[in-house]
């Protein structure tokens, strides 16, 4: 793991929903840190708070969101207490965003160029001539062919792929520090998703940019991350670097998380989480794992666990960590998968 | 579309035969007379008979004349005369309408749910739902008559600003529908616009939530308004029927009234014809117009 200096931490932010049925509580306590030139995964199912997460440091909460408590420290600054018009100056020049449906995220009655030179014409440093040519030479930097040409042209012009270069493009327009992904690939074909990975960690060389990564895809994790954090009922409930959590996963979510990733060994059925991830109106006392997990306890019901320790790098908030835990069996084709992935090296 | 209009045709001409009374009904003249005159126009004759004579004349640009209204001035030059009141009207309560609309709309849609959406949602429900003759009566009746600030009915003799100080109920009556339909139309584009992902996008740019709303929100929903402006002049058109009745404005409305009113079947037929070109028009240039604003149409065929 790189030892960078952190530029972005986030600790204890807790955002929930108002709505006509209650209160949902969406994210619940959740820390992490991105260090200068790092690549974090933000893992976690449908409605684990991902999202919610990365859209409040960019400050894009819908009008029903509330920020309960917390703080988000870029460059000490506290994010979640800044003014619109302030934190219109941190979007776009500090931290970028890529969607993760290039197909709805362009304004579709607005030529692709006007849409990346509007990014450019912002800080007024430029005129329109010099903001044509950047955003041209943009164009050709994510990897679109006659950007000239293409400029003229309108998003349904392009296909899903190249929807999504021109999107990383204007992320990029203004050169933020930070990158946030939320699920780029996930609306892409298998082929493509590929390119846009290699194209992400290509640009991220580049410009030495650190990104905060957003996927339910542990496949995409393995390609980019260099620490993952998992996810789970809007907590964080295990953290590492990418080894730690794919070697020596703790958390028995994570277990069933990598459990259930089918590789070119497995045979029969591939294996499932059982039951449905919690209703965040009420959300769970406890671990909120444990009704899914077989191996619970009766403390992972009642009482919340902390961050246990594994190594300097690796913490992860379950019981079964606790010293007068009993022993849990990692399940058996992870326990060979893990096996073999020791044997083959570097080879994940 | 002249398959339309030639049906069109045929139904208001079979519409207008079906009345009872001849066109030539008339206490002073006695039945052989009556008669004598409907041999000469060829009324006497079976319906059907009568329709091919009458689209003979019709192709040879002979539509009839008028008999009551206007004795024997051919219905074109009688409408013609009309027509320019008419459109008039209809064009400054269009231009009225527009930016009223728009920008109640756009409030309406930047308060979501606060207190000037409710306001101006619940004036489109009454504005949408009673027709603009309720509101020319009220007007008439409360504006003119009671505080006296307007005249009562317009008067085509004044000239300069008395002339439009007349024509300013009927306007205004005709505006209220109108001014509803964009308000209501431009909030629900607008809403949905504003809550899509490429306004997210925008302002992940770094846009102020009002610029990106303005240059990205606002310049899409205006895209399909110009679609619903179109047709409207129809619907503003169809309410000065009866406008124009109620302030006694010599216009086409007043004229369809009346033609219908006195059984002066080939005027009405002319004014329908009138009607039914303007309507046609419209939807042939909603169409043309739908290419000429949205690129994904414009441009769709070089694909």
């Amino acid at each position: 793991m790189k030892t960078g200096e952190s530029i972005l931490t986030v600790d204890n932010l807790s955002v929930s929903f108002r709505t006509y049925s209650g209160i949902v509580k969406a994210v619940r306590g959740v820390s992490f840190e991105l260090n200068k030139g790092e690549t974090i995964c933000i893992v976690g199912e449908s409605g684990s708070g991902k999202s919610v997460t990365v859209k409040t440091i960019m400050g894009i909460l819908p009008p029903s969101a509330v920020i309960e408590s917390g703080t988000i420290n870029y460059k000490g600054m506290d994010l979640t207490k800044l003014t619109e018009e302030e934190y219109a100056r941190i979007r776009g020049k500090e931290i970028g965003l890529i969607f993760q449906d290039p197909l709805s995220s362009l304004n579709p009655l607005m030529k692709i160029g006007r849409q990346i030179t509007e990014a450019l014409l912002i800080d007024k440093e430029m005129s329109k001539r010099e903001a044509r040519e950047a955003a041209i030479e943009l164009l050709g930097a994510v990897g679109i062919r006659d950007p000239e040409q293409r400029f003229e042209q309108y998003p349904f012009q392009f296909s899903g792929g190249m929807r999504q270069r021109v999107v990383i493009a204007i992320a990029l327009a203004r050169n933020p520090e930070v990158l946030i992904c939320d699920e780029p690939t996930t609306a892409l074909d298998v082929t493509v998703q590929a390119r846009i990975l290699n194209l992400i960690n290509e640009l991220k060389q580049k410009r030495q940019l650190s990104i905060i990564f957003i996927t339910h895809d542990l496949g995409v994790v393995a390609h980019m991350a260099d620490r993952v954090y998992v996810m789970y009922a809007g907590k964080i409930v295990e953290y590492g670097t990418a080894e730690d959590i794919f070697l020596e996963p703790a958390h028995p979510y994570a277990r069933a998380l990598l459990a259930s990733v089918p590789d070119m060994e497995t045979e029969g059925r591939l294996a499932s989480i059982p039951g449905a991830p919690p209703n965040m109106l009420h959300p769970p006392t406890g671990d909120g794992f444990a009704p899914r997990n077989k191996y619970a306890m009766q403390i992972d019901f009642e009482e919340e666990p902390p961050m246990f320790r594994i190594s300097d790098t690796h913490y992860a908030a379950t019981w079964s960590l606790h010293p007068s835990a009993p022993e849990i069996p990692m399940p058996d084709v992870l326990r060979e998968r893990i096996r073999r992935m020791k044997e083959g090296g570097a080879n994940r | 579309m002249c398959i339309t209009l030639f049906i069109i045709l045929t139904i208001a001409f079979m519409v207008v035969r079906l009345m009872p009374g001849s066109v030539y009904d008339n206490p002073e003249y006695s039945i052989e007379i009556i008669q004598a005159l409907e041999a000469k126009a060829q009324l006497d004759k079976p319906w059907i008979i009568q329709y091919f004579h009458f689209l003979k004349g019709a192709l040879r640009g002979d539509w009839g004349v008028s008999v009551k209204i206007a004795p024997c001035v051919p219905v074109f030059d009688v409408i013609k005369q009309r027509i320019p009141i008419t459109i008039l009207l209809n064009i400054i309560s269009l231009v009225i309408s527009l930016p009223i609309g728009i920008l109640a709309g756009t409030v309406a849609a930047m308060n979501r749910s606060r207190m000037p959406d409710h306001i101006i949602s619940f004036l489109v429900v009454i504005f949408i739902s009673v027709p603009s003759f309720v509101f020319a009566t009220l007007m008439q009746y409360f504006l003119a008559f009671k505080a006296g600030w307007f005249p009562i009915v317009y008067s085509a003799t004044a000239a300069g600003t008395a002339k439009y100080r007349s024509m300013m109920l009927p306007m205004l009556a005709l505006s209220f529908g109108p001014i509803a339909t964009v308000t209501r139309y431009l909030r629900g584009e607008l809403i949905e616009n504003l809550s899509s992902e490429y306004m997210l996008l925008a302002r992940t740019k770094g846009l102020t939530k009002y610029q990106a709303a303005f240059r990205h929100a606002f310049r899409n929903s205006c895209v399909p308004l110009a679609n619903i402006i179109i047709p409207m002049f129809t619907g503003i058109l169809g309410g000065s029927l009866v406008v124009e009745r109620i302030f006694a404005i010599p216009g086409v409305g007043g004229l369809m009234v009346e033609s219908v009113s006195t059984s002066d079947h080939f005027l009405t037929v002319a004014v329908l014809l009138f009607y039914s070109v303007i309507s046609l028009f419209t939807i042939l240039l909603v169409d043309i117009s739908y290419g000429i604003i949205d690129p994904r149409i414009r441009l769709g065929g070089n694909e």
